[in-house]
């Protein structure tokens, strides 16, 4: 999954190799396109429906030619999520079954620790920063809670739009239940992708302007070494820079 | 993109989008409400009545009035020979003898109903009669679209009003929470462009009945437990009774009533204050060491 690509860079006065490796292949690159792309427009569409009265809202209804319209442009990138969940799945099938890939999202025992290895080290009681593998405890934080929460997002959007059909198995009150959790679960989302992800690839001190690895598909050597130490180590075959235990 | 995506699974895509595009406007279509009869009560012959009475006030009596009675308004309004009318025509405080002449299938379900059983036993005078919601000389067409869309402003007008509505016992919240959900969502939006806009959601009317509204509990509703799902089958053909369940209003989720519901609401109402203080933190504790490291001249 990764591979080491030499490319030339001349910079301003010096000749400059940079190395880089290929994070993120072509695949990876296009369903986070994507997802970034379905995400803001179910998000945007689907807060105007929640909170109309507001003045955003009720501009953008207007806008969009009425509230009917508004429903539609909101399903219809709902089956487009559906269908982006059901693509990463057959990914998820081809890489861990057939290609035999390490799940590295699973979270494990070395996160928690990592947590608060974090917390010691951004408080100035850990002297070197922590050591992390492919994802560190973020992004899996990020990716586990797209799963989940798109996972609650597509049930309850389902039975939101087929409540006649939903109800001819269930109590009416889950259809209720689906709305409240349908739209409290958009707002965690949007919540933690505006602090905590955006922070992370656009803001962070370090990063700014911002990680496009995700994009190009490469991530620097020098940021693929303090960041993602233990993979860098493991593929280039190197021994992993001493670990301070807490 | 590879041949493989490009051949197979964008067209895939494109056809599925295009089909769920097409069942969800059809499935959004409601027919409209049926029925629509112009009101016979032409404004020929009027003249000679308005000569004198006009629709403000009245001039002086004629002499001999009955020579200047016209069939049109005498079928409303009685009067009496030569002598002058004073104070409203008495046709206002029962309608089934002047309404009710033409109109008496509607009249009858009408001094059925609640409004109408309060207006003629108790002789009150806070429900509505006929001309409080058709008034009297417009010439209005009470089954058009227009009619059943304003028709929700005619019912607010009274059950949104907090001091006439608690004489009463019956909450104002069942206004606003039909607001808050679906239909007056939808409603309010509909409107919001164009008053008399057609609405293909369900109004007050639409569950409540017209002419033969009565309590909620009361067997004859249409919104009483047993009747419900056919009220919602109207225009939610399939609906099972679990589907009444879904419309909660006015009814607020609480420890006793909707309990998932109420659940789901404070597990968020939990979880996203824990979660945005504890992005927020981390953020923080971050930038500060960031500000640390540039301040002690590192990386």
């Amino acid at each position: 999954m990764s591979q080491i690509a030499m490319d030339t860079e001349i910079k301003a006065g010096t000749n400059n190799t940079q190395e880089y490796f290929l994070r993120f292949n072509i695949s990876q690159r296009m369903e986070h396109i994507v997802l970034m792309v379905t995400l803001t427009v179910l998000a945007i569409t689907g807060l105007a429906e929640k909170y109309y009265t507001a003045a955003w809202a009720d501009w953008l209804i207007f806008r969009m030619g009425g509230i009917q319209n508004v429903y539609l442009v909101h399903r219809a990138f709902g089956v487009v999520f559906v269908l982006s969940v059901i693509y990463h799945l057959g990914f998820l099938i081809y890489y861990l079954g057939i290609w035999k890939g390490r799940p590295a999202m699973l979270p494990s025992i070395k996160d928690a620790r990592d947590v608060v290895a974090s917390l010691r080290y951004s408080l100035g009681l850990r002297k070197k920063h922590v050591l992390f593998g492919r994802y560190d405890y973020r992004q899996k934080f990020e990716y586990l809670g797209i799963l989940f929460g798109g996972a609650i997002m597509i049930l309850t959007g389902l039975m939101l739009a087929f409540p006649v059909q939903f109800t001819s198995i269930l109590p009416g009150q889950f259809v209720a239940a689906a709305l409240e959790a349908h739209g409290n679960e958009a707002l965690l989302a949007v919540i933690v992708i505006v602090i905590w992800h955006l922070y992370d690839v656009i803001f962070k001190p370090g990063i700014f302007p911002g990680d496009f690895s995700i994009f190009t598909g490469k991530i620097p050597m020098k940021r693929m070494m303090e960041e993602h130490a233990l993979e860098y180590a493991e593929i280039a075959e190197v021994e992993v820079p001493e670990v301070e235990k807490h | 993109m590879s041949r493989f995506l490009r051949r197979t699974i964008l067209p895939a895509t494109i056809a599925f989008t295009l089909a769920l595009l097409v069942v969800s406007a059809y499935s959004l279509t409601v027919e409209a409400q049926s029925g629509a009869t112009t009101i016979p009560h032409g404004k020929d012959g009027f003249e000679k009545c308005l000569d004198c009475h006009g629709l403000q006030g009245m001039i002086p009596e004629p002499a001999n009035h009955a020579a200047f009675t016209v069939d049109t308004c005498a079928s409303c309004h009685s009067y009496a020979e030569a002598t002058p009318q004073t104070g409203e025509p008495e046709e206002e405080a029962d309608p089934s003898s002047a309404c009710g002449k033409c109109h008496g299938e509607l009249t009858s379900q009408y001094i059925d109903s609640v409004h109408g059983k309060a207006l003629i036993e108790e002789n009150n005078a806070d429900v509505p009669s006929c001309t409080v919601c058709h008034t009297s000389h417009t010439e209005q067409d009470a089954g058009s679209e227009a009619f059943h869309t304003r028709s929700v402003a005619l019912c607010m007008s009274c059950h949104a009003n907090k001091e006439l509505m608690q004489k009463y016992n019956i909450s104002t919240n069942v206004v606003q929470s039909f607001l808050d959900d679906y239909h007056g969502t939808t409603y309010t939006l509909i409107t919001k462009q164009d008053k008399n806009a057609a609405v293909n959601t369900a109004v007050c009317t639409d569950c409540h009945g017209i002419h033969n509204i009565k309590p909620v509990d009361a067997p004859g509703s249409p919104v009483n437990a047993d009747n419900l799902v056919d009220t919602c089958a109207k225009c939610h053909s399939d609906a099972s009774t679990n589907f009444t369940a879904t419309w909660l209003s006015p009814r607020e989720p609480s420890i006793n009533d909707a309990q998932l519901v109420f659940s789901v609401k404070w597990l968020y109402r939990i979880m996203i204050p824990f979660i945005v203080f504890g992005l927020t933190a981390h953020v923080a504790l971050d930038l500060r060491r960031a500000k640390g490291k540039k301040q002690s001249g590192g990386k």
